[in-house]
């Protein structure tokens, strides 16, 4: 036998049989306590700074007047203030529920539920725009450039098409009865389809050109939400919780399975950066699954789930109960909160983002409210704010 | 599973948190593994190996060499794993006469496959933590002797004696006759 040899091969297999207990939590738990470390530091900082302008308070007490105290230039603002700050509400009737937003031509769509109706609301002058009738309740709308804009109507079962935007009038394209009246719906769009999820009933893919339907009765059970990703359109069954993904030209399914901790009847699905996200509202967690359904985080967002959406490099988040609603921020990558959540009065069921803000809706008082996005290097400058005025603004004219 | 608790950081700093994130992805495991090997306890390694994580980053503005982030930390897990040993030696010897304590865990394989591989083992835990050290770093590392020396703070002279002596206990207690190493 070979000492060395039998070194290698012993301490190989003893690393062998060694597995990370909890990889994931070990690294939240190491991003938390660097975080806190963080802020002690910060904190001893902020103590030196102060003590070091008591003192220099102290020692040159008032020799400067007002006018020589010099400001800081516009450019070099630097506090980023608490998101939610500036909030607006737009007030669209009760029963606010599906939020949808045209980019190009900075139109947000708001459903509402109690009297069925559509508006295109211009992101410009946040002015309701036009209304229409859809129907019974209508509850999701999706939209893009390329398939349009398109709600479901659990109230009559139908997926409805419309038209027009900006200022175009919005009409009602065509309408596709899907479901029986009373079923959860949900509707995404993207790759040329529409894809229509709803409880005890075939997941459909909608042609918007020639109106031809697929059915997907493979999937064996009854998915009752959709999100549209990259590559592949992905259902959640709230019902027992499975994911899967279907290729969106050939129709297969390419893969479909259930995943640990996400069966809820009140839960949502969405793809897009940091993998496949998962909503549980039972417990009050968002759930970031690999695309190979492997779980990665698990995040506390609150009980009462509403809604998840993904924009301008966040997942966010509406959720709340008892009247009482909150909007997180998170950063895909970390799964860490961005900002302090938004606490707000009401019951939220859907969000969007477009034109530099968040949108989301309110079931209770009926309303569309405004979160403005502020990027953290770039925070524009109040006009209400004297500090900020510059000298040319006060100077005489000549 | 990581539970995100409601811990709040701002757009600068989730940067730095996604540097943190990638190292700790690169370096966590395989340096949980070495101390493992080291100590033969999982979760002392784990903490051991988190304690060191937070001490690089927290000290981040420190560390000169990026580059070289993979022998920082597995210098300061090993000196952690050797100190841990010596406290431990204490510890035993304090509460061996008031209570029975399972240190540590017995790896998970057949024993009767894995015969020789356990016995070697149990050798190498036998030996003082500085020796245990080297040997680690030298069979399941493959480091050269000037890396050990990095890793342990110690000249490459004092590395090549330390094996030659943990060497020479493993073969006595193996009974095995002494063999060199090809190399």
């Amino acid at each position: 036998m070979n000492l060395d040899q039998d070194l290698r091969e012993a301490l190989k297999a003893v690393a062998g049989g060694y597995r990370p207990t909890d990889q994931l939590a070990a690294r939240e738990e190491l991003l938390r306590r660097t975080r806190r470390r963080k802020w002690i530091q910060a904190g001893a900082t902020v103590a030196f700074a102060a003590g070091m302008a008591a003192l220099a308070f102290l020692v040159v007490p008032q020799q400067m007047s007002s006018e020589e105290v010099a400001r800081p230039p516009q450019e070099q603002i630097v506090a980023l203030p608490p998101f939610g700050e500036r909030a607006q509400e737009i007030n669209v009737g009760e029963g606010a529920l599906g939020v949808a937003f045209d980019g190009d031509d900075g139109t947000l769509f708001a459903l509402n539920a109690e009297d069925g109706s559509l508006m295109s609301i211009s992101a410009a002058d946040n002015q309701v725009h036009d209304t229409i009738a859809i129907g019974g309740a209508p509850s999701n709308l999706a939209y893009s450039d390329e398939e349009g804009l398109w709600a479901v109507d659990p109230g009559t079962g139908q997926l409805v098409g419309v038209s027009g935007g900006d200022d175009a009038p919005l009409e009602v394209s065509g309408r596709y009865a899907l479901a029986e009246p009373g079923d959860h719906m949900d509707v995404d769009v993207g790759h040329g389809f529409v894809w229509v999820a709803s409880r005890d009933n075939p997941f459909v893919r909608h042609d918007p050109t020639t109106g031809e339907q697929r059915e997907y009765s493979r999937l064996a059970s009854d998915p009752t939400d959709v999100a549209v990703g990259a590559r592949s359109v992905w259902i959640y069954d709230s019902d027992n919780g499975n994911i899967g993904d279907i290729d969106p030209q050939t129709g297969d399914v390419l893969s479909y399975s259930f995943v640990p901790h996400t069966k809820s009847r009140n839960g949502d699905i969405f793809v897009g950066p940091g993998g496949v996200w998962v909503a549980n509202g039972d417990v009050g967690k968002l759930f970031q699954f690999t695309y190979d359904g492997e779980l990665r985080a698990k995040i506390d967002v609150g009980g009462d789930f509403a809604g998840i959406w993904i924009g301008d490099g966040s997942v966010w988040v509406v959720s709340g109960s008892q009247g009482q609603g909150r909007l997180l921020r998170i950063d895909p990558t970390t799964a860490s909160l961005i900002d302090e959540p938004v606490e707000f009065v009401g019951r939220s069921f859907d969000l969007v983002t477009g034109a530099g803000s968040v949108w989301v809706s309110d079931y209770s008082d009926g309303t569309i409210t405004e979160y403005p996005i502020f990027p953290a290097s770039i925070v524009p400058a109040d006009d209400t704010d004297p500090s900020n005025q510059t000298d040319t603004d006060t100077a005489p004219t000549p | 599973m990581a539970e995100v608790g409601l811990g709040v950081i701002d757009r600068a700093d989730a940067g730095r948190e996604r540097e943190i994130a990638a190292l700790f992805d690169r370096h966590y495991a395989p340096m949980c593994r070495l101390a493992y090997v080291i100590l033969g306890d999982a979760q002392l390694a784990e903490e051991i190996v988190m304690d060191s994580l937070v001490k690089m980053f927290t000290g981040w503005g420190r560390i000169r060499d990026l580059d070289n982030v993979e022998a920082y930390l597995r210098r300061a897990v090993v000196n952690m794993c050797r100190s841990k040993i010596r406290r431990k030696v204490i510890e035993a010897r304090v509460n061996a006469t008031v209570h029975h304590r399972d240190e540590r865990r017995v790896p998970d394989w057949d024993p009767e496959r894995h015969e020789t591989n356990r016995l070697v083992w149990q050798a190498v835990r036998s030996l003082p933590e500085r020796q245990r050290a080297c040997v680690v770093l030298r069979y399941f590392e493959d480091l050269p002797e000037a890396e050990i020396a990095e890793a342990l703070d110690c000249s490459t002279g004092t590395v090549k004696s330390q094996l030659f002596k943990a060497r020479a206990k493993l073969e006595r207690s193996l009974g095995l006759s002494l063999q060199g190493e090809s190399a």
